[in-house]
């Protein structure tokens, strides 16, 4: 219950953070070291590479969608291909969740879709190919569909 | 623009701050974890907030009380994103310091050390570095002489200098410079600044003197009310320069200086995220922090018991809302100023920047309008 708990309270100022992101404070909420990695030190502890990978469609006409941004960890943004895939990664020390963030900035261009947020959960992962103080890699596969604009 | 004028996007941001500060309590996560290891220092600084003298009468605590302590809060922390400070006194006066860091290090819990520099030359920071070091603050207060006179010694400038350009030399260590502001200093911060840089520091600190400790009876150690309002333009224009990150310290709400003068919003977060023990082992949130907000000791205590379920005052401050914050508007956002502020026995507030910055903005225009009169 009260791990429960915890997540719930994490899980919501995750959002508090991405709307202050937007409103132009990204890093406000900083300080020491946070479970989002916002302050990624390596102080003499191991680290890992936290990855996420997969494909943007349309929840529509499963159609791949080119050029949705992803932000990840408020560290790591990219574009989908005109495959719709995509992939960030963060370097850091430990990371349980991590908010991820879809959203179509190329306005009608590829059509118009809704922005999606979600958490991913990197609890129960595994780390490969580490070597010394790097742990390796630890990859979540995230395949969205976005709702279009009507 | 008037620091109590908050503009409506900031606003919202502030309210969505208080949200987030009070989920951040609700979870109280422990991620910084102070331990003043000694009380024994090589300086006598003038301003200095803790009781320590070179010949402290109060033995060092041993190590292994401290790991018990760190073994009992280990399962409710994550060790990876929980960083262990060691302070002081002057933390490097101890002699098993690096068996302390290669403990920390095989607990693989981060750690670094608070230091004024002094005794800090190649050998000892090899040694530390070995032992798993990855962060280090040293105190470097101004130019020689303004350095000299807080730290109360003609070498400790050079010496703490030395260390820093050791220090930015040195790979795989991040490390900052911290700097009290104070009248003797305060003149001569642009040319100090110029120096920092010169020797390639990246990081660096600024921190105002509060009145308690030796600071409290020294009229040198604190800024006029305008000199304080103009501490917070001069790091506003640094930060813009973009040459060094130069960050306001933890305390204080600064009203429209917010998220002008540090990367985050005001928040206090001792008790919530910051713990301390102290030398006689007692347990509190940061180590200026004594008398009436010792939660426990960890000679008598559980340090995870007393994380999970004291610390009351540090997580619900409305008893913070009386004297000169009983009707202020902006309690909401600042919730009493920094923790370290309050007088230990009563309670009171002892210093409110906002109103601080506030007097020094009013004395500034009045200055020009005589000016202007005079003309």
């Amino acid at each position: 219950m009260k791990k429960l708990k915890i997540r719930y309270f994490k899980n919501f100022n995750a959002i508090i953070g991405f709307l202050l992101s937007l409103l132009g404070f990204a890093s406000v909420c900083n300080s020491c070291a946070t479970d989002y990695g916002v302050e990624p030190d390596e102080y003499g502890v191991p680290y890992a590479t936290f990855k996420v990978a997969g494909t943007v469609e349309s929840k529509e006409s499963s159609e791949h969608l080119e050029n949705i941004r992803v932000i990840f960890a408020y560290q790591d943004t990219a574009y989908t291909d005109e495959n719709g895939n995509y992939e960030v990664s963060s370097i850091i020390e430990s990371l349980e969740e991590a908010p991820i963030s879809f959203e179509d900035v190329d306005g009608a261009q590829n059509g118009s879709y809704r922005p999606f947020d979600t958490i991913v959960d990197f609890g129960d992962n595994e780390f490969t190919g580490g070597d010394g103080w790097d742990k390796g890699t630890a990859k979540e596969d995230l395949d969205v569909k976005l709702d279009e604009v009507e | 623009m008037s620091v109590t004028n908050i503009p409506f996007r900031k606003k919202v941001a502030l309210n969505l701050h208080r949200k987030f500060k009070s989920n951040e309590k609700k979870v109280h996560r422990l991620n910084y974890l102070l331990w003043e290891c000694t009380l024994r220092c090589n300086l006598n600084c003038i301003h200095c907030g803790s009781d320590c003298k070179k010949d402290a009468f109060t033995e060092d605590m041993p190590a292994k009380d401290f790991f018990k302590a760190l073994d009992e809060i280990s399962p409710i922390v994550n060790n990876h994103n929980t960083m262990i400070v060691l302070t002081g006194g002057e933390a490097i006066l101890r002699k098993d310091i690096e068996e302390i860091g290669q403990e920390l290090y095989r607990r693989e819990f981060p750690w670094g050390i608070v230091s004024n520099g002094y005794a800090l030359d190649k050998k000892r920071l090899n040694g530390l570095m070995n032992s798993g070091m990855r962060s280090i603050t040293i105190s470097l207060d101004g130019l020689k002489d303004s350095h000299n006179w807080l730290r109360n010694n003609p070498k400790s400038f050079q010496k703490a200098f030395n260390a820093i350009k050791l220090l930015t030399q040195t790979n795989d260590l991040r490390h900052d410079v911290v700097t009290c502001v104070n009248q003797n200093n305060f003149h001569e911060l642009d040319k100090f600044y110029k120096l920092l840089i010169s020797i390639g520091l990246k990081e660096w600190r600024i921190f105002t003197i509060f009145p308690i400790g030796r600071a409290k009876n020294e009229e040198l150690l604190q800024l006029n009310p305008v000199q304080f309002k103009q501490l917070f333009d001069f790091i506003t224009l640094v930060r813009k320069e973009q040459k060094i990150k130069l960050s306001y310290g933890c305390e204080g709400f600064l009203g429209n200086y917010e998220g002008s003068v540090r990367d985050n919003f005001f928040f206090c977060r001792s008790g919530i995220n910051i713990a301390s023990i102290l030398v006689d082992g007692s347990i509190s949130g940061c180590p200026n922090l004594r008398d009436n907000f010792i939660q426990g000791n960890i000679y008598k205590d559980n340090f995870a018991e007393i994380w999970e379920n004291k610390y009351e005052k540090f997580r619900d401050r409305r008893w913070m809302k009386t004297g000169i914050c009983s009707d202020c508007e902006f309690f909401k956002y600042c919730e009493g100023n920094g923790m370290h502020l309050h007088d230990e026995k009563t309670g009171e507030l002892l210093m409110c920047h906002l109103k601080r910055i506030e007097e020094g903005e009013k004395v500034a225009l009045n200055n020009k309008k005589c000016r202007n009169y005079r003309a």
